[in-house]
């Protein structure tokens, strides 16, 4: 049993409910198109994953606050482990990537299904790049956070104050995540961009919101407000998923097992 | 020395649990390291484990900090824990992975002679799974063993078992050193004995300095921490 195995056996909980809940959603969503109503199946695709947009936050954080919570013992067999600390750390968040990967892979996939159903086109590209795009820019910093919270809170085991403090810096970590966005938007319009894609909306829409009776194509209505897409905050996200995983690798080199 | 702690201390807030320490280890011997609750025992431990790091002095194993000598450090803590769902083969996988030294035949061989059940950690008792993570700390083959209680809350039978697998597994290149109430039980298989108040070391004596003032350990024992 190496490091990634142990993570995969000690999580199987977890990740058989996310894999107990895009089951349910797929095949709720395949019900509404098996029966005919594939534009109308879309919409609530699109709705629900709205809703559960917070999820999307607080799936990786509960990751990866799993992923170090350890009971105080074996943590002691671990930590006395010649094995590296980028070793732990890596098994740690390299099955973090893969399960939310395939997690939001998933996610991506059933859209995709529905959307080609509902008569949506557009460029072949799209899912991936959002897939990647969510991946890097989102879920890989998030889960680097909750790791470094997660081996804090089972090395160190704060008390009430430090508990405070990790709540303000929790608070902090938001308003600097906010910053960082800005930042990225504003000073690294250098780094390459996507273009818009081609997202062309079956005829039944256009005549819906009466503008015509062609597909209407979100590329041309988004043109004039932007014409391109900045990958900086996939930079971003990289740059500080490496600096924490950095933090979370010298944390596990000098915790205490008290 | 293969040991060697100098003016160690460490704190836990206010209370000093290691007071100025200075101890040296040689190879090879067996070391009992003796006090009542609270005299610092565990604290030692897990400060020569690389698991605590002292507030003021040194700790050194060859020479090296004992966080940059991981490899060579078998530790068994007191609250032995593993995960519950882990079995035998599980388990020597998992500690295979995480120790370079481990020997899966010496293992289970272990295993045998400490008469532990093939079954997972979940379905044996508490004696058995102490057992289960002693054999597993000793199929590595360390230079330094750290064994906090490995004879607490366990029989008698279950004891002699514990230490008949320790004195099998004695080797000339390696120390080991025993935190236990068991005075009596395990005195026969002790080179040494470090008595410990208060965080401090009272008395640091091999069995043969104690047996020429007419002592066994256990009457030193009662004598210096009574």
């Amino acid at each position: 049993m190496n490091l990634f195995t142990l993570e995969l056996r000690k999580h199987r909980l977890l990740i058989g409910g996310l894999v107990l809940l895009v089951l349910v959603w797929a095949a709720w969503l395949t019900r509404g198109v098996v029966n005919g109503d594939p534009l109308i199946t879309l919409g609530l695709a699109l709705g629900t994953l709205l809703a559960i947009a917070p999820l999307g936050v607080l799936v990786p954080i509960v990751l990866a606050r799993a992923l170090f919570g350890e009971a105080g013992g074996p943590l002691a067999f671990l930590f006395t482990s010649p094995r590296s600390g980028l070793t732990h750390v890596g098994a740690r968040m390299g099955l973090g990537l893969l399960v939310l990967g395939v997690y939001y892979a998933a996610l991506t996939g059933v859209v995709h299904w529905v959307a080609a159903a509902a008569g949506v086109r557009y460029d072949a590209w799209l899912p991936p790049a959002l897939w990647a795009y969510g991946l890097l820019a989102w879920v890989a910093p998030l889960l680097a956070l909750g790791l470094v919270y997660g081996l804090v809170v089972s090395a160190y085991r704060p008390g009430r104050g430090g508990q405070i403090v990790a709540v303000a810096a929790s608070a902090g970590a938001v308003a600097l995540w906010q910053w960082m966005g800005r930042f990225a938007l504003d000073h690294l319009s250098f780094l390459p961009r996507l273009p818009i894609p081609h997202v062309v909306l079956p005829e039944e829409v256009s005549r819906l919101l009466g503008l015509s009776n062609v597909g209407l194509d979100l590329k041309t209505a988004l043109e004039p407000l932007m014409s391109s897409v900045p990958t900086a905050p996939l930079w971003v996200g990289l740059l500080v998923t490496l600096a924490l995983l950095a933090v979370a690798v010298r944390l596990w080199e000098e915790a205490e097992w008290a | 020395m293969l040991v060697e702690m100098s003016e160690v201390t460490r704190r836990f807030g206010g209370t000093v649990a290691v007071d100025g320490l200075t101890l040296a280890l040689p190879e090879g011997e067996v070391v009992g390291l003796l006090g009542t609750n609270g005299a610092g025992k565990s604290t030692t431990l897990k400060l020569l484990a690389g698991l605590l790091y002292p507030d003021a002095g040194e700790v050194r194993l060859d020479g090296a900090p004992p966080r940059r000598a991981r490899g060579a450090i078998a530790f068994l803590p007191e609250r032995g824990q593993m995960y519950e769902w882990l079995d035998v083969k599980g388990a020597a996988g998992l500690f295979g992975t995480l120790y370079p030294d481990f020997r899966p035949e010496r293992f289970h061989e272990l295993l045998g002679q400490l008469e532990v059940p093939r079954r997972s950690l979940a379905q044996m008792s508490k004696g058995q799974r102490a057992r289960f993570l002693l054999a597993a700390t000793l199929a590595r083959k360390a230079r330094l063993y750290l064994l906090d209680e490995p004879l607490g809350g366990v029989d008698l039978i279950t004891r002699d078992r514990i230490l008949a697998a320790l004195v099998s597994e004695w080797r000339e290149d390696a120390t080991y050193v025993l935190s236990t109430h068991e005075v009596a039980e395990a005195e026969g298989i002790f080179d040494r004995a470090v008595f410990m108040k208060e965080g401090r070391v009272v008395l640091s004596a091999s069995a043969e300095e104690l047996r020429e003032r007419g002592q066994s350990v256990a009457q030193a024992f009662r004598e210096v921490l009574a």
